[in-house]
């Protein structure tokens, strides 16, 4: 987390975040070979400087600021693929294999969050449950992050496997206020997955 | 840096339970000594291996630190360095040596309080004040009844870790910053204690049964009691670190400790999940059944049993484990998805 808060923190003082968001029109939007549906005009994207943590098909999603809440889109993990870029040379995140089961994707989204946000960053996860989306099988997961001197961060991971690929939609937001506030929003998308993207 | 104190009692990583902060503060204080009135201990969630102590008198330890520890002797000696650093003054020299290049809060804000100390407390001491710490430390140890030998096994222990770690830690780890290699620091620290031999107080800790021989312990060291009591909350953290090969090093010397076998084997078994390599799914799983045949079963092993079987396509093994998993675990925060699994499953 402290890693993403500075990353923000700096990019924010270079004055690479004032007119680089997008507003996400409602509406479907592509989500690799799926879509997800912006059911209003709240939703930004965050632009790629400030997200050089992910690859190039995902997204992250905003509706108060990154620092504050966030839903982060990751379309068509491939076998052999990880969640997040590493930030140096050798690969820090856990793999993505085809064939994981849900307690192990599971597993693959916490790990790969507690990479993400570097060792002063406890992350839980919780309540793991079968969740159909879009006609098939997927998963859902509650999140927890807490850092020393920054608010805790709340949360649901939901992800599926289509064609040996993974999907998943990580929403996570300060606690209590941001993470409650735009959790229906965040659930609405995950629940808008459909196929034809 | 009282500010960043009064924010980091609000933290929600720094432990409460008087079980761990009780015992930490206990050995803080016992080798402190005269010092212990200056000392605020604050136990923090953190999976690596560190401890530092501010020149205000906060001492952070993190909860990666006591899981590798051994014996209380070792975290004697851990705390016992870190008092020679205040004793000496060293970790003020480097505040003021920061204060010169950037403001203290800077730092803070930078890094959090627990990363400004460790970069205060350890990471920039040279190589003479490091020998001074090993030295009186080991003289902190003794006069507080610990034996002074445990601080060479830390040094020892820790470059057996890294020998079998899957990711070796940076060049900036703490233990491998300053200039000496961990062997020759356990050498010197040998010397030291050997020095030490005819000292009276030496003498009388070895009387009172604290002398330790290797990593092995007496049952009435405290330090197992802790472990034990809160093993899934200290193992789970380093279980998310994803090296194999650290954990099973640990493993191996928690064994040696006397840590319940039923926990020491589910947590092989799961690092030999996680390491995945050839035949470390079998490995896993004679780990897994070996942990169900104690009365104390970690219920983790069935369900992780269950899943194993699942994906090998034993749906009746993996039942029956599910099933043995939820009668263990009824509440189970995940009962939802085993009995998506007892129901047909993924």
């Amino acid at each position: 987390m402290r890693r993403l808060v500075l990353t923000f923190a700096w990019l924010l003082l270079q004055g690479c975040m004032s007119n680089q968001f997008s507003i996400i029109q409602p509406g479907h939007h592509a989500f690799g070979s799926f879509t997800v549906q912006a059911a209003d005009a709240g939703w930004n994207r965050a632009p790629q400087q400030l997200t050089p943590h992910l690859y190039g098909g995902s997204q992250l999603w905003t509706r108060d600021g990154p620092l504050l809440d966030s839903l982060t889109l990751l379309p068509g993990i491939p076998d052999g693929g990880y969640l997040f870029v590493s930030p140096s040379k050798s690969n820090i995140y856990p793999v993505y294999r085809a064939g994981m089961l849900p307690n192990e994707i599971a597993e693959l989204l916490e790990s790969s969050l507690v990479r993400l946000n570097g060792p002063e960053v406890v992350v839980s996860s919780c309540g793991l449950r079968p969740h159909r989306v879009a006609g098939m099988q997927g998963l859902l997961v509650d999140l927890q992050l807490s850092g020393n001197d920054e608010p805790s961060r709340r949360g649901r991971a939901m992800a599926f496997v289509q064609d040996g690929e993974l999907y998943a939609l990580i929403y996570l937001a300060a606690w209590p206020h941001y993470a409650e506030k735009h959790l229906e929003a965040s659930i609405a998308v995950m629940n808008s997955v459909e196929s034809g993207g | 840096m009282d500010e960043a104190e009064t924010s980091l009692k609000r933290s929600p990583l720094v432990v409460t339970d008087p079980l761990i902060t009780n015992y930490v503060s206990d050995i803080a204080c016992a080798v402190f000594h005269a010092y212990c009135g200056d000392l605020r201990v604050y136990v923090i969630r953190n999976p690596n291996f560190n401890a530092a102590l501010a020149p205000n008198g906060l001492m952070l330890v993190n909860t990666g630190l006591i899981v590798r520890m051994a014996s209380s002797d070792q975290l004697a000696a851990v705390l016992g360095h870190e008092l020679a650093h205040y004793t000496q003054t060293h970790s003020l020299e480097l505040l003021r040596k920061a204060k010169r290049n950037l403001t203290v809060g800077t730092l803070v804000s930078a890094l959090g309080l627990p990363g400004a100390l460790a970069k205060l407390g350890v990471l920039n001491f040279n190589r003479q004040q490091e020998s001074e710490a090993d030295e009186l430390g080991a003289y902190y140890m003794v006069a507080a009844g610990y034996w002074p030998g445990a601080a060479s096994e830390v040094w020892r222990m820790l470059e057996d870790e890294e020998r079998n770690a899957l990711v070796k830690r940076s060049r900036g780890a703490w233990f491998l910053s300053t200039h000496p290699r961990p062997e020759s620091r356990a050498q010197t620290l040998d010397a030291v204690v050997q020095r030490l031999a005819d000292r009276p107080a030496l003498a009388r800790s070895a009387k009172a049964g604290l002398k330790r021989e290797g990593v092995g312990m007496t049952e009435a060291d405290p330090l197992i009691d802790v472990v034990q009591k809160r093993y899934a909350i200290l193992m789970d953290e380093q279980l998310q670190q994803g090296d194999a090969g650290r954990l099973l090093t640990l493993l191996e010397r928690h064994e040696a400790m006397g840590i319940r076998l039923s926990d020491v084997l589910f947590y092989r078994g799961e690092a030999y999940r996680i390491r995945d390599g050839s035949g470390d799914v079998e490995r896993a799983m004679a780990a897994y059944r070996q942990a169900t045949d104690f009365d104390e079963v970690n219920p983790g092993a069935y369900r992780e049993l269950g899943y194993l079987e699942y994906k090998h396509g034993d749906r009746q093994q993996a039942q029956g484990y599910f099933e043995s998993f939820l009668a263990e675990e009824p509440d189970a925060p995940d009962r939802q998805m085993i009995e998506f699994y007892l129901q047909g499953g993924w």
